[in-house]
């Protein structure tokens, strides 16, 4: 890991507080993007183990603080997404655009999975309502769409800072 | 990254421990000013936005206003005629709540909302006011257009305040009209339903406005919910629901008000009366 990515900390401090700032001015249909977890499933596809894990423990250490749902649970979701994303990872030489976007949209559905039970196991919070049908599969797709945006200076990114590992 | 997953798991414990609450304070006094900085940023581009928007339906609502006012002077005058007759009944009761702006006056405190909820499948906002200016967990807050939910956690100078949009929120209510009792529940994508309502022709009706009833202890008397825009009724359920549009429009909450002087009822700690106990 090079040295230039612990000066990315703060940068993910500020991405963490940006979720919940200035991400939720950007609704749509009563929904706003999850920037952090697409930034983390997107980061994790390009760079694998150990950067994804650390993108997902900062931010998710930082969306934590910001959440009003038990400590933790963004924390375990994104993780659990970066997770997946290496799993894929390991699995594939070569990806495509769309497949990256269908992932996102997956890790969607895991990161939401994975936040309610980690908040229902960390302090018993429960959820009520067809939390599927009206928010996580639009969410998914609202998360896909911002992906096809955001994946392109990431790729530019990944490929200044670091060595390319994988197809595309 | 060892680090990291051991900041994890101390949070969690402490968290669950009550100790990570000086912490978190701690790290909050060196966000606030960022997140205040973006919160402006966000609102200056989102007033923006909204400006456009609103012109192109400025003349639609110019008009409904008109007749709005129109119909406000008629009832204007007859509230006055209401007010009259209700303050001699409130003294003749010895009627001890008055109005709820008569009563939280002295006892409010204003603040910022500086933060929301960073998923969608819950609602919460960050409040620039806490442990400092007097705020405690469970207190009622409000903006002057009604209810916006209760303060969940307190920290010396933030606090977290769950909606009543989200979806663990349970609100005792009453319809103004009919006085039918229920309890508000939020719904996912930020819906209001008033549920558990009396089977019946008249228990609510479109339009009717929703109150919280004060029962329950959470949430005082009174206070404004919303206006009842649809009636879910099935003759074979027990229930009927009304669906409702919340006064608050909580995607613009800027400044709220924290009612400090209402103390929340807790059930913690209570016993059974004697021989009233289960098996």
């Amino acid at each position: 890991m090079s040295p230039w990515y612990y000066l990315l900390v703060p940068a993910l401090i500020l991405l963490g507080i940006a979720q919940s700032t200035l991400v939720p001015f950007l609704r749509i249909a009563g929904l706003y993007p999850d920037l952090i977890l697409i930034l983390v499933a997107i980061w994790s596809l390009l760079r694998g183990y150990r950067e994804g894990t650390i993108w997902a423990l900062v931010c998710g250490l930082v969306m934590d603080m910001l959440s009003g749902l038990p400590f933790g649970a963004h924390t375990l979701a994104l993780l659990a997404v970066s997770l997946l994303m290496q799993a894929v990872r390991r699995q594939v030489y070569r990806l495509t655009f769309g497949a990256v976007l269908l992932l996102v949209a997956l890790a969607t559905l895991v990161y939401y999975g994975a936040v309610m039970f980690a908040a229902w196991a960390i302090a018993g919070e429960s959820f009520a309502g067809d939390l599927l049908g009206r928010v996580i599969l639009p969410a998914a797709l609202l998360n896909a769409a911002v992906a096809a945006v955001v994946f392109w200076p990431l790729r530019w990114f990944h490929q200044m800072t670091g060595e390319q590992e994988m197809g595309w | 990254m060892v680090v990291l997953g051991a900041l994890l798991i101390l949070g969690i414990v402490l968290d669950r421990i009550g100790l990570l609450n000086p912490a978190e304070g701690g790290v909050f006094r060196v966000f606030e000013p960022v997140q205040s900085a973006f919160v402006g940023i966000g609102q200056g581009v989102s007033d923006l936005v909204q400006t456009a928007r609103d012109l192109r339906d400025l003349r639609q609502r110019n008009q409904q206003l008109v007749e709005l006012v129109n119909q406000l002077a008629v009832e204007n005058v007859r509230l006055k005629e209401v007010e009259a007759e209700n303050e001699i009944l409130r003294r003749l009761l010895d009627f001890a709540q008055s109005s709820p702006g008569h009563t939280f006056k002295a006892a409010e405190v204003r603040t910022r909302v500086i933060g929301r909820q960073p998923d969608n499948i819950s609602q919460f906002i960050l409040i620039a006011a806490g442990s400092n200016d007097g705020i405690q967990a469970g207190m009622p807050v409000v903006t002057e257009r009604g209810l916006v939910g209760r303060v969940e956690t307190v920290y010396p100078t933030l606090s977290k305040v769950r909606l009543i949009i989200d979806t663990s929120s349970a609100v005792s209510a009453l319809v103004q009209r009919t006085r039918a009792t229920g309890v508000v529940k939020g719904q996912p994508g930020g819906e209001l339903v008033l549920d558990y309502l009396p089977q019946g022709q008249d228990v609510v009706a479109v339009g009717d406005v929703v109150l919280t009833s004060g029962a329950g202890g959470g949430f005082p008397r009174q206070l404004v919910i919303g206006q009842v825009i649809e009636i879910r009724q099935k003759d074979y359920e027990m229930f009927q629901q009304a669906v409702l549009r919340p006064t608050v429009d909580f995607d613009r909450l800027e400044v709220v008000l924290i009612i400090t002087n209402f103390v929340p009822l807790s059930l913690e700690g209570l016993e059974p009366a004697p021989g009233t106990a289960g098996p």
